[in-house]
């Protein structure tokens, strides 16, 4: 286990708590899934983990209380990514974001990093573009890029699927699947479609607490979970090539 | 050659004739020689710290419409100079000191107005304007009472470097070490600020200790060129702008050094244009009357810009 949270509580001003007693372990190399309703604490959790948020329990990365290890540190090896992340109203180019997300990192090609992953994620036509002209979708991708360019150990990304086009969603899920041969990949995300794509294990969330944790085929034997979280129901089917996704009805 | 280039090399040659010109025109009085040497290293001085002080704010508090005049730092130092040379019976050390305390305590009441407004880019302008009317209307006030100890009084409502001395420009040189070395520092920190504060997180700074960093050194040094030359607005709006514009990039490696560069030269023309120019027809007229004049136009045009991107 590289990443071991115990007994973590987040809690809001005015008393709302974020995460209650919440305990769970995320494996190396793997893509973990958070899923769960809206203010169940997805959002939190990952906040917590990239020490965005203060958070009382323990949350443990390689070994290091996350709340102890500076920043500095944290952020050679971990990378965090939301639409929140990359809110400027300034002036900035896509290229100059870039490069500040590989600030941390030192003795790099900048330009060829840039290069490799703006090819990767199809966002080459976007370097020269100013952040605060970009549509919600053109900005995801380049929340995602800034997540990945620095290639850490731990990517956390807040549902990445959200506003990008049907036909991007493959790409991301892809690389992401790629990327979990070097790196531990968290993610948030509402779409079970997206998830069985692209996860290997899933933590359900429900006010705060885990409510399920399991691989995605566990899940799959178990949709009484989502059911109960969303309040709708979920089937299992198999689409052409053999591959079985999960997917909600209503 | 980009177009930017021929702007940039355009601001060198006007300055570098200007100086030639100046230096020269005095090359056979040592006394006036020292003077006027005197007088353009506070103008270039002056326009460094700045300049920065622009690029400070802006970053920190990612708001393109602020500088220190806007914020009301440069009113709130003004009331302190003014309650300070009065109470002392004349210019001393006390006065910059003192200055510092008005400066900071006018930024910490636009900041705290501003964010209980809505924290928006104009509510800050708003924000100051209150303020800065506020400690305006008591320095105009001040000036009054403050002239018959301090001959020059009423120059500082303008800013003015006719009373450039050896002495203000030892004292102006502090703060210019200060605000040019920490920005050294800072530049990375601060481009990343810019983004969000998460992203400073993401990328290993703690964006509250580089945001109170900054605005410290800001209305501090800024407040320090009040006290000793006046109210000098508008130049710390347009220099980052200009050297955005100049660089095509946002980078604060680059926007600083450039903004403190243009600032500079742009302090300079409007000092050589008072003395000279308006000098022959009229009298001397303070530089920051002339800076108003360029700035003022350039600022609702900013104003303007914003308001059809973002329509807040």
């Amino acid at each position: 286990m590289v990443i071991k949270a115990s007994n973590v509580v987040v809690e809001y001003t005015g008393g709302l708590k974020g995460l209650n007693n919440a305990s769970l372990e995320i494996m190396e190399n793997k893509v973990t899934c958070l899923m769960g309703p809206n203010a169940s604490g997805k959002t939190t959790l990952l906040r917590a983990l990239a020490r965005l948020v203060g958070y009382r329990g323990s949350i443990l990365i390689d070994g290091r209380e996350v709340s102890k290890t500076p920043l500095t540190v944290l952020s050679r090896i971990l990378s965090y990514g939301s639409q929140q992340t990359i809110s400027t109203s300034l002036q900035l180019q896509v290229r100059e974001v870039l490069e500040m997300a590989l600030y941390p990192l030192k003795n790099i090609d900048v330009e060829e990093a840039i290069y490799n992953t703006s090819i990767e994620l199809g966002i080459t036509g976007l370097l020269d573009r100013y952040i605060n002209e970009l549509s919600s979708g053109e900005l995801q991708k380049i929340v995602i890029a800034s997540a990945l360019i620095k290639k850490p150990r731990y990517i956390l990304l807040d549902e990445p699927d959200a506003h990008i086009d049907t036909g991007f969603k493959p790409v991301l899920s892809k690389t992401l699947r790629k990327k979990s041969g070097s790196s531990t990949i968290i993610i948030a995300t509402h779409d079970p479609i997206f998830a069985s794509y692209t996860c290997d294990y899933i933590v359900v969330l429900r006010s705060g607490s885990i409510a399920f944790h399991g691989w995605l085929n566990e899940l799959m034997e178990n949709l009484d979970v989502l059911r109960e979280v969303y309040g709708v129901e979920f089937m299992v089917t198999e689409i052409p090539g053999g591959m079985r996704i999960i997917i909600p009805y209503y | 050659m980009k177009q930017r280039d021929l702007w940039l090399l355009g601001l060198l040659l006007v300055f570098s004739i200007m100086l030639i010109y100046d230096l020269n025109d005095v090359q056979h009085n040592s006394l006036l020689f020292n003077y006027r040497l005197s007088r353009i290293l506070s103008v270039i001085s002056t326009g460094i710290i700045i300049g920065l002080t622009g690029v400070y704010l802006q970053s920190s508090l990612r708001n393109p419409l602020v500088d220190h005049y806007i914020l009301g730092i440069g009113s709130g130092s003004l009331v302190f100079t003014y309650l300070s040379i009065l109470i002392a019976g004349g210019f001393t050390l006390a006065t910059p000191l003192s200055s510092m305390l008005g400066g900071l305590l006018a930024l910490f009441l636009t900041i705290i107005l501003a964010e209980k407004l809505s924290g928006t880019a104009t509510s800050y302008v708003l924000a100051g304007i209150g303020v800065n009317s506020f400690f305006s209307g008591i320095s105009a006030l001040l000036s009054y009472l403050t002239i018959r100890v301090y001959p020059y009084a009423q120059l500082l409502l303008v800013g003015s470097f006719i009373v450039a001395t050896n002495d203000k420009l030892y004292m102006l040189s502090i703060p210019l070490v200060i605000s040019a070395s920490i920005m050294l520092i800072l530049a990375k920190p601060l481009n990343t600020l810019e983004v969000s504060d998460e992203f400073s997180v993401i990328t290993g700074f703690n964006p509250r200790v580089i945001r109170l960093i900054s605005i410290i050194v800001a209305g501090l040094t800024s407040s320090i060129v009040t006290s000793l030359y006046g109210l000098i607005g508008f130049i710390g709006l347009a220099s980052p702008h200009i050297a955005r514009y100049l660089s095509g990039r946002s980078d604060n490696r680059v926007v600083a050094p450039l903004a403190a560069f243009t600032s500079s030269i742009i302090l300079y023309v409007t000092d050589f244009t008072s003395r000279r120019l308006f000098a022959v027809i009229w009298s001397e007229i303070p530089a920051g009357a002339i800076a108003s004049l360029i700035g003022a136009p350039f600022f609702i045009y900013l104003l303007l810009s914003r308001r059809r991107i973002y329509g807040d």
